[in-house]
This record gives structure tokens, sequence and C-alpha cells, in this order.
């Protein structure tokens, strides 16, 4: 009689999950049940056979990054604290929305492989230093320090200053993770939390200049896709005590700058960004999931 | 001091918080990877590789335990390292840097090693060809024991989800263990 076989419940029973009621009538049927209890005896052997392998041991030293838990390394050597009071530049984050209105000046078409067709639309270049362009340079005080994250030393800086919240894009996982033909300079890192993806067309800019960006995030849990929040972070250079300030400022999607119909983020490098700086992408930050490294020249 | 107090001050920055959790999970990981990978080599890295995203992100670390957390990411690594290395010899039984599996109770004798060995094999030669997310349900489950909770959190998954991979795991890992003398040694007698 098959359908009184106790197969879907091995598992459980090995397990000790059973209740004593359902434990009974389990035993009952495998005294009565050859095939059965013969089944359960193997699957016996076999599980326990595999938790019998002694555990084996880690055959060298695990190596820990250098500096602090949470701190990338390249911003470990930076101070903990900044200084109070002290201004930085930002990006200015509704600017950039209003600077488009203009128009589209070129479309390209970027194509993926045997993959669906991508149209990514470039928008006009804002002159460097406008008052209009994303990324435009404005001087905001320092918010009060927050709770440490990732980056505690930024924390106060980036509480205070991204109004952003992550947009929900309807795209999967596998369109995100796919990055657009052009943009070479990329990274992809999955902290066990999110994934994050993020990519840009050149991996030097010079000062004033627009720096596309495709940014994503993919939550780990439920492969639901954003548009991060991002920002773009460099020395300040015309401090008088080089690693105290940052120069900051915030990417933001711009009508017609899209890859698929879904929205890029573009920001200016500030014009008073020196060659052979370095500047790096931060994508959802304070908690940076994966950071990317632009040169200035 | 527990998983909770040494995550609370590596999240203030203090790096001798993380050292005990890595002598604490390290050869639980190391295991579990090496059962997922059958590889000694990548096993390591897998550990390695955990480690270091767990430095940068742990601190960060909100609403799971540290234990399930580590198993989340070491899984995903193994993945990764699993698919990065994809033109390795489809046998594992050819490669020999994988052919050491675990070092024997050095109080057998001779004999009884070569039983432990051909049973460990067996086992991974078993756990290899068993889909990856049964493999990965069973060996969380009996070689490192998690709980059914545990588990749900480190695989994003619903309890019932783990109960029933867990379920058909076993029956695929029994299975493939069917035929092999040196787990059930009446097999042998009977052909
Ligand atoms: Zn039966």
């Amino acid at each position: 009689m098959v359908s009184g076989h106790v197969e879907s419940l091995f598992s459980a029973a090995y397990d000790g999950e059973l209740s004593p009621d359902a434990r009974a009538a389990f035993d009952r049927h495998l005294g009565e049940c050859s095939t059965c209890a013969a089944a359960f005896a193997e699957l016996t052997t076999a599980v326990d056979a595999l938790r019998e392998q002694p555990t084996a041991r880690m055959p060298h030293p695990v190596r820990l990054p250098e500096g602090s838990p949470g701190l990338e390394p390249r911003f470990a050597h930076r101070p903990m604290r900044l200084p109070r009071g002290r201004a930085i530049v930002a990006g200015l984050t509704a600017a950039g929305m209003v600077a488009v209105a203009g128009g589209v000046t070129a479309a390209v078409v970027l194509t993926r492989g045997a993959g669906p067709t991508r149209t990514y639309m470039a928008a006009p270049a804002v002159a460097p230093g406008s008052n209009a362009g994303a990324g435009a340079a404005i001087h905001a005080p320092l918010a009060s320090p927050q709770s440490a994250s990732l980056l505690p030393e930024l924390a106060p800086l980036l509480g205070g200053l991204t109004d952003c919240s992550p947009k929900a894009l309807p795209i999967s996982k596998a369109e995100a993770l796919e990055i657009p033909v052009g943009f070479s300079n990329h990274a992809t890192e999955d902290n066990g939390v999110s994934t994050g993806v993020v990519a840009t067309q050149a991996s030097s800019f010079v000062p004033g200049g627009t720096v596309d960006i495709y940014a994503r995030l993919i939550d780990d849990s439920s492969h639901a896709v954003s548009l991060p929040c991002t920002v773009l972070l460099g020395p300040q250079s015309s401090s008088s005590s080089p690693g105290d300030d940052f120069t900051m400022a915030v990417p933001t999607p711009v009508a017609g700058l899209t890859v698929d119909g879904q929205p890029l983020l573009q920001v200016t490098v500030p014009a008073t960004a020196v060659a052979g700086q370095t500047y790096d992408i931060l994508v959802a930050p304070p908690d940076a999931v994966v950071i990317l490294t632009i040169q200035i020249n | 001091m527990d998983d909770e107090a040494l995550l609370d001050r590596s999240r203030r920055g203090d790096r001798d918080a993380f050292t005990p959790l890595v002598h604490r999970y390290q050869d639980e990981l190391y295991t579990m990877a090496l059962r997922l990978t059958g590889n000694p080599a990548d096993a390591a890295d897998v550990v390695q590789e955990t480690f270091t995203r767990a430095f940068r992100s742990l601190p960060k670390l909100r609403g799971a335990t540290v234990r399930a957390w580590l198993f989340r990411v070491a899984v995903n690594c193994s993945h990764d390292i699993h698919r990065q290395r994809s033109r390795r010899p489809a046998d594992p039984l050819e490669d020999t840097e994988g052919r050491v599996l675990d070092l024997p109770d050095p109080g057998l004798g001779p004999e009884a090693t070569a039983i432990q060995r051909e049973r460990a094999d067996a086992i991974r030669v078993a756990l290899l060809a068993l889909p990856h997310d049964f493999r990965v349900a069973v060996v969380l489950r009996d070689v490192n024991q998690l709980s059914y909770e545990e588990m749900a959190e480190a695989l994003s998954v619903p309890v019932g989800t783990v109960k029933s991979r867990i379920s058909r795991a076993r029956g695929l890992l029994a299975a493939a263990l069917r035929q092999s003398p040196a787990i059930f040694p009446r097999a042998e007698e009977a052909w």
C-alpha cells in the first residue's frame, strides 16, 4: 500500500522532529513495512556517515585586511573624526534634473552579444562651474556625527548631505549585473547583504568633467534591484592639511540618460580636482557596498 | 566573550575584537567549504575570502546572528569560487590536490586509516554529485549542524523550504552512497 509509506517523514524522524504520536505511528509503520524500514535504515546510515566525518582544520592562518573592521583600507589612514564646523564642497542633489531640461544631444545604441539592444541616451554636457550643473559646488556645514558605520569618518558628511532613498527598478538581478557595453571601468561586490555594481566609461576624468555612472544595488535576500544612492568622494585639494577634508559630489539621475529605459547617474568632477588625485564612487553610502576608483588627469 | 559583544566592539573599530571570531569559526567554515567544493585549496580560499568580506561588512550587520551570516557569506564564496574554477577536472578522484580530504585519526592503524579514507572519498564524491542547493542544505545541517532557523537565515529561505531541501538532499545522498561498500559493507557481499 503505497499511500501508507512514510518516506516523506524520514528526514524529520531522523532529526527527532516528529511529535510523540507521529513518531509512534512512524515506528509502527516501519515494524510492518520492510520497504520503509530498509529505506530508513539506509538513510540513517548515510547521514550518520556524513556526520561522523571529522572536522577539518583550516590549513593556514587567515590574513585580515589592514586597518579597522569595516574600514576600506584606502580610508584607513584618514582621520576617524573630521574637524567640527569645517566646510566641505558638495554636490547639489536637485540641480542635475534642472540642468538637462534643454534636451538630449546624442543617442548611442549599444548592443551586448546576442541580447537585446540597449539604447544609451547621452545627456548634454554641462559647463564646468555652472551653478545649475549636476554636482555643482556648494558649501555645506557638517552635520552632527552619527553612529558608527562602514566609514565612520564619512557618516556625518553623508548623513547630512545625501537626502537620498534608493529607487526600485523593475529589472532582474541578472539584468542589473550585466554592465553596459563601453562601461569598462567597473566593480562588483557582494558583501553578504547586498550586491553592488558600479561602472563608468573611463577610468580617468578631467576636473569639471562629466561622469556617467551605471550603479545598481541588489538585495541578496529578495533579489530586488534598485538605483542606489551614491557619492563621489575625493581629497580636498585646497585644504591646508591634506587628508582632513573630503571633496564630495552627489551623482543624480539625469533626464534622458538611461540604459534599457532605466536611469543612470551623472556627476561632475569638482573643478578643484587636481591631476594625479583619485576619487572614489561609493555605492550606497555610508555603508558602502562597492567602491570604484577613478583617476583625475 | 560572545559573538554579539565581539561584533559590538568590531563596530567601534576594534581590530582585536575580530580575531576571536576568526579563531572561533575558521575550522567550521573550512569544513563546510571542503564538503561543498571537494578541494582543500578552494576551501581555504573560501575561508580567507569570507573573513576578508566579513572584516569589511560585518560591522554593519543588522538583524542576523554572526554565525548564520558567516555561513551565508561562505556559501556565496564557495559558489563563486566553484564557478570561477569550473575548468578543473570533472572527476574529483583524479585531482591529486583534492585527494587528501581530511587527515585520518593518527591513532588508527593502517587498515582502519584506509577504510576511513575510502569512506571520506565516497562521501566526497556523493556530495559533489548533488545539485548545489541540496548539497548546501545537507552540509549545513549534517556537517555543521545548523538549526533549521539558522539555515533559513543563512540561505534567505523560509524554514519550510529548509526542511524540504534537507529531506530531498538526504534522500539523494543515501541513493548516491547506496553502492558504496565503504559506507554499506553489505552492498559488497550482495554482489
Ligand atoms: Zn512503507
